[in-house]
C-alpha cells in the first residue's frame, strides 16, 4: 500500500455559525492526483487552507507529510507547494524576481537555474522584466504555478490551477503534473471543472455544504453511464433544486 | 440626465472616494491634522503680522505668499504624468472611479475633467481655505478687515488655480510631444531665472492674481479666470493616458539587494522586497518627506517664532530629537501600504517575520534621515555640542515608537489605530516617555550634567523597552494571517 501523505480525522472548520468543513475524514497516498470537487462555496478552498496551515481547524485532526499543520504550519508550508485560488504575486517584483524571492525564502541553492528553466518552459521570457502588477491574469497564474513547484516539493496543493490559462498552457501544465506524479510527487487539487478532474485525477472527493459526500476512484463514484457530471449533480443535489 | 448634473454627481462621488482613500492611507487623525496645522501656522503668522511687516513690506509679503501658492499649484498639477499612478496606486489592482472608462460607456475626458475639478476642490479645502481661515481667526486681535481677508482668499485661490492649470497643461504637452519638451522648458526656466535674478522685469507681472491683489483691478480677475479656464481646457483636450498598463521594465535585482541586506540575516529577503517596492512604487520620496517634512516645519515655525516674533522658547536640538520618534509612526504606516502581502500566506513566512523586516527597514531609514537632519539642524542652530545626546534621544525614541507601533498594529497600522483599545494602549505606552523627554529637553541647558544624565537614562529605558517589544512581535503576530 502507498505511503500516506495526507490524513484527516473528523476535521471541522467553522466561521461563526457557518460550518465550512464538516467532519472530513480521508487519506491520500503518495503518487495520487487527488481532485476535490464541489459547488461554489462548498468548502474546497477552506479544506485546502486547513491542510496547508493557512487556517486552524475548529476541531478534528490532520497530518500532512507526517506533520500537523495546526501545530507547525511553517514546517508544513516549507515542505509543500501551494498554488492559491487568487493569483496575487507581489506587485512591484518582476516575474523573474518573484521566482528569485521564492528561492531565497525557501533556501533553494540553484534558484537562478530553476528560474531560467521555468521562464523558458512557460514562455515568460518576454515579460520576465515586467512588474507582476502589469502582467495579464494568465501570465500571473503561470508564475504562481512555477512558484508552487519550483522547489520540487513531494506534495503540492493546487486551487483552481488552470484558471485563466489558455488551452496550450493547460495542456503543458497537465503534462508537467503527470510527469511530476511519475517522479513520485502527489497532487491535491481543488477544481469545479469536472472535465479536468475526469481527465486527470486518480482519486476524487466531492464536497457539498462542507461535508464530503463521495470519495474514491472516479469509476467507483460514477453509476452507469451518468458520467462524472451526472454523479456530481446527484451527490450535490439540493432540496427542491434537483435536476 | 443632464450632462452637467452627471458631471456634478461624478465630482461628488470622486470627492468621497478621495477622502476615504486618504483617510485610509494616512489615517483619519493625521488626515485632519494637516489642515489644522496650516490653520495654526497662518494664525501665528497673522498674529505676528505687525512685527513681520517691519522686516518685510506688505507688497513683498504678497509676492512671497502668492509665489509659494503658485509653486504649490504647479507641484500638484502634473496630472498627465501621474494619471496612471493614481489609477494603479497601492495594490496595482485598486479600482478608482477614474478607471470607469475601461468598463463603462463613458468618455475618459469626461471622467478626467471631474477628477481634475475634484482635485482642485480638495486642495482648496485642504490647504488654501485653512491658510486663510487662520488669518480670519486673528481678526478680533489684529483688526484685519474681513473684506480684505475674503479678497485674499480669492486671489490666493486664483494663484493656486493658475499654478495647477499651467502644470496640468505642461504635463499634457510633455506626454504627447515628449521630444524637445525638456530642452524647451529648460530654456524658458533659465530665461525666467535670469529675469528674476537680473531684475530685468518684475516677475510678479507673470501672475495676474498677484496684480489683482495689489491693484484690485477687475481686469486682472478676468485675465486670471480666462487663463485658468483656457489652460485647463487645453490640458483636458490634449490629455493622453493609457490606463492599467505600464511599459516599464526592470533588470532583476532581488538577489543582489538581498545580499546587500545580509546583515539583517533572517529578515534580509523581506527587507529586499520592501526596498524594491519602495523604489518602484516611487514612495521613497513621499516617505522621506513624511518624516523630514514635519520636522522641517517645526524647525521653520520655531525659527520664525524666535527670530521674527522674538518670543523666547527654551527649545534646543534635544527637543527636535525627541520629536523624531513621533513622526516615525507615519513611515511605518506607509511601509504597510506598499503592497498586499497576501501572497506570503502560502510560503513559510510568518506575519511576525514581515513586521520585523519592516521595523528594521524603517530603522535604517530613520537612522539615515534623523542623523542627517540632526547634524544639519545642529549646525544651523550652532548646537553641535548637543549632537551626541540628541542622536541617542532620536534613535531611542524612534526605536521605541516603531517597535511599539509594530507590536500593537502589525501590518494593519491605519486600521488598528482606529480601534479605541489599541489607540489607548498606544497612547499610554508612547506619550508619557516622549513627553518626559520633551519636557526634560527644555531644562537641559539649565543643568547639563543632571538633566543630561536623566535624559540618557530615559533613552536607555526606551531602548530596553524597544528591545522587549521587538522580541514580543513574534508572540503577538506569529500566528496571524496575512489575508484580510
Amino acid at each position: 500500500m502507498a505511503e500516506t501523505v495526507i490524513e484527516t480525522d473528523s476535521l471541522v472548520r467553522r466561521f461563526g455559525d457557518v460550518c465550512a468543513v464538516n467532519g472530513a475524514s480521508f487519506s491520500i497516498g503518495k503518487g495520487e492526483l487527488f481532485g476535490l470537487l464541489g459547488e461554489n462555496g462548498a468548502g474546497k478552498s477552506t479544506l485546502l487552507k486547513v491542510l496547508t496551515g493557512q487556517l486552524e481547524p475548529t476541531s478534528g485532526r490532520c497530518s500532512v507529510l507526517g506533520v500537523d499543520p495546526a501545530k507547525d504550519p511553517m514546517r508544513v508550508k516549507g515542505l509543500i507547494g501551494i498554488l492559491p485560488e487568487v493569483e496575487s504575486p507581489p506587485s512591484f517584483l518582476t516575474g523573474r524576481e518573484y521566482l528569485h524571492f521564492i528561492g531565497l525564502v525557501r533556501n533553494i541553492d540553484d534558484i537562478e537555474a530553476r528560474a531560467d528553466w521555468w521562464i523558458d518552459f512557460l514562455d515568460l521570457g518576454e515579460v520576465e522584466r515586467v512588474p507582476c502588477k502589469d502582467l495579464s491574469k494568465g501570465t500571473r497564474q503561470k508564475l504562481m504555478f512555477a512558484a508552487a513547484l519550483i522547489h520540487e516539493p513531494p506534495l503540492v496543493f493546487l486551487d483552481e490551477p488552470f484558471s485563466g490559462l489558455d488551452p496550450r498552457y493547460q495542456k503543458l501544465l497537465r503534462e508537467h503534473l503527470f510527469n511530476y506524479i511519475r517522479r513520485g510527487g502527489t497532487v491535491f487539487m481543488c477544481t469545479h471543472i469536472l472535465e479536468i478532474a475526469e481527465r486527470m485525477c486518480s482519486s476524487i472527493g466531492i464536497i457539498s455544504r462542507g461535508r464530503l459526500v463521495a470519495l474514491g476512484r472516479p469509476a467507483d463514484i460514477v453509476r452507469g453511464d451518468e458520467g462524472l457530471e451526472g454523479a456530481f449533480m446527484r451527490l450535490t443535489e439540493k432540496e427542491g433544486k434537483g435536476t | 440626465m443632464n450632462a452637467v448634473v452627471k458631471q456634478l454627481r461624478l465630482i461628488r462621488l470622486m470627492m468621497s472616494e478621495e477622502l476615504r482613500l486618504n483617510a485610509g492611507m494616512i489615517g483619519k487623525v493625521q488626515f485632519l491634522l494637516f489642515p489644522a496645522m496650516i490653520l495654526v501656522f497662518s494664525l501665528i503668522l497673522a498674529l505676528a503680522s505687525k512685527q513681520l511687516l517691519v522686516a518685510t513690506p506688505l507688497n513683498q509679503m504678497y509676492v512671497i505668499l502668492h509665489s509659494l501658492i503658485f509653486v504649490y499649484g504647479l507641484g500638484v498639477g502634473g496630472f498627465a504624468l501621474f494619471g496612471e499612478r493614481i489609477a494603479t496606486r497601492r495594490f496595482g489592482q485598486v479600482s478608482l472611479l477614474l478607471q470607469t472608462p475601461l468598463l463603462l460607456p463613458v468618455r475618459f475626458r469626461t471622467v478626467f475633467l471631474s477628477f481634475y475639478v475634484k482635485d482642485i476642490i480638495y486642495y482648496l479645502l485642504y490647504t488654501i481655505f485653512p491658510l486663510v481661515a487662520g488669518i480670519a481667526l486673528s481678526i478680533p486681535i489684529t483688526g484685519f478687515h474681513a473684506g480684505s481677508v475674503l479678497f485674499l482668499l480669492l486671489t490666493l485661490s486664483l494663484s493656486f488655480l493658475l499654478g495647477i492649470s499651467l502644470s496640468f497643461s505642461l504635463s499634457s504637452i510633455y506626454v504627447r510631444w515628449r521630444r524637445g519638451f525638456g530642452a524647451l522648458l529648460g530654456v524658458v526656466g533659465v530665461i525666467l531665472a535670469g529675469a528674476y535674478l537680473g531684475k530685468w522685469f518684475d516677475i510678479a507681472l507673470l501672475l495676474p492674481s498677484l496684480d489683482l491683489q495689489r491693484t484690485a483691478d477687475p481686469a486682472y480677475l478676468l485675465v486670471s479666470a480666462a487663463l485658468v479656464v483656457g489652460l485647463s481646457a487645453f490640458a483636458v483636450l490634449t490629455l493622453k493616458i493609457r490606463l492599467g498598463t505600464s511599459t516599464r521594465q526592470y533588470d532583476p535585482e532581488m538577489l543582489k539587494v538581498s545580499r546587500s541586506f545580509k546583515f539583517a540575516r533572517g529578515s534580509r529577503d523581506l527587507m529586499a522586497k520592501d526596498w524594491i517596492d519602495l523604489k518602484r512604487s516611487r514612495t521613497l520620496g513621499p516617505v522621506a518627506g513624511a518624516y523630514v517634512g514635519p520636522l522641517l516645519f517645526l524647525a521653520v515655525l520655531f525659527w520664525f517664532v524666535e527670530g521674527i516674533v522674538q518670543v523666547r522658547i527654551p527649545i534646543n536640538l534635544v527637543f527636535y530629537s525627541a520629536m523624531i520618534g513621533f513622526f516615525s509612526v507615519s513611515i511605518y504606516g506607509w511601509l504597510n501600504l506598499l503592497d498586499a502581502p497576501s501572497f506570503l500566506e502560502v510560503l513559510p513566512v510568518r506575519v511576525s517575520d514581515m513586521v520585523k523586516a519592516k521595523v528594521l527597514m524603517l530603522s535604517l531609514f530613520a537612522l539615515a534621515l534623523s542623523t542627517s537632519f540632526l547634524i544639519a539642524l545642529g549646525a544651523a542652530r550652532s548646537e553641535l555640542d548637543l549632537l551626541p545626546l540628541s542622536l541617542l534621544v532620536g534613535y531611542s525614541s524612534t526605536a521605541f515608537m516603531v517597535c511599539g507601533t509594530a507590536y500593537l498594529t502589525g501590518l494593519r497600522t491605519n486600521s488598528y489605530l482606529f480601534d479605541p483599545r489599541v489607540l489607548a494602549k498606544f497612547a499610554l505606552m508612547t506619550v508619557p516617555p516622549l513627553c518626559a523627554l520633551v519636557i526634560l529637553s527644555f531644562d537641559y541647558l539649565n543643568d547639563r550634567a543632571l538633566f543630561g544624565a536623566i535624559i540618557a537614562g530615559v533613552s536607555a529605558l526606551l531602548l530596553f523597552g524597544a528591545f522587549l517589544l521587538y522580541r514580543g512581535i513574534e508572540g503577538r503576530w506569529g500566528r496571524e494571517s496575512f489575508s484580510f
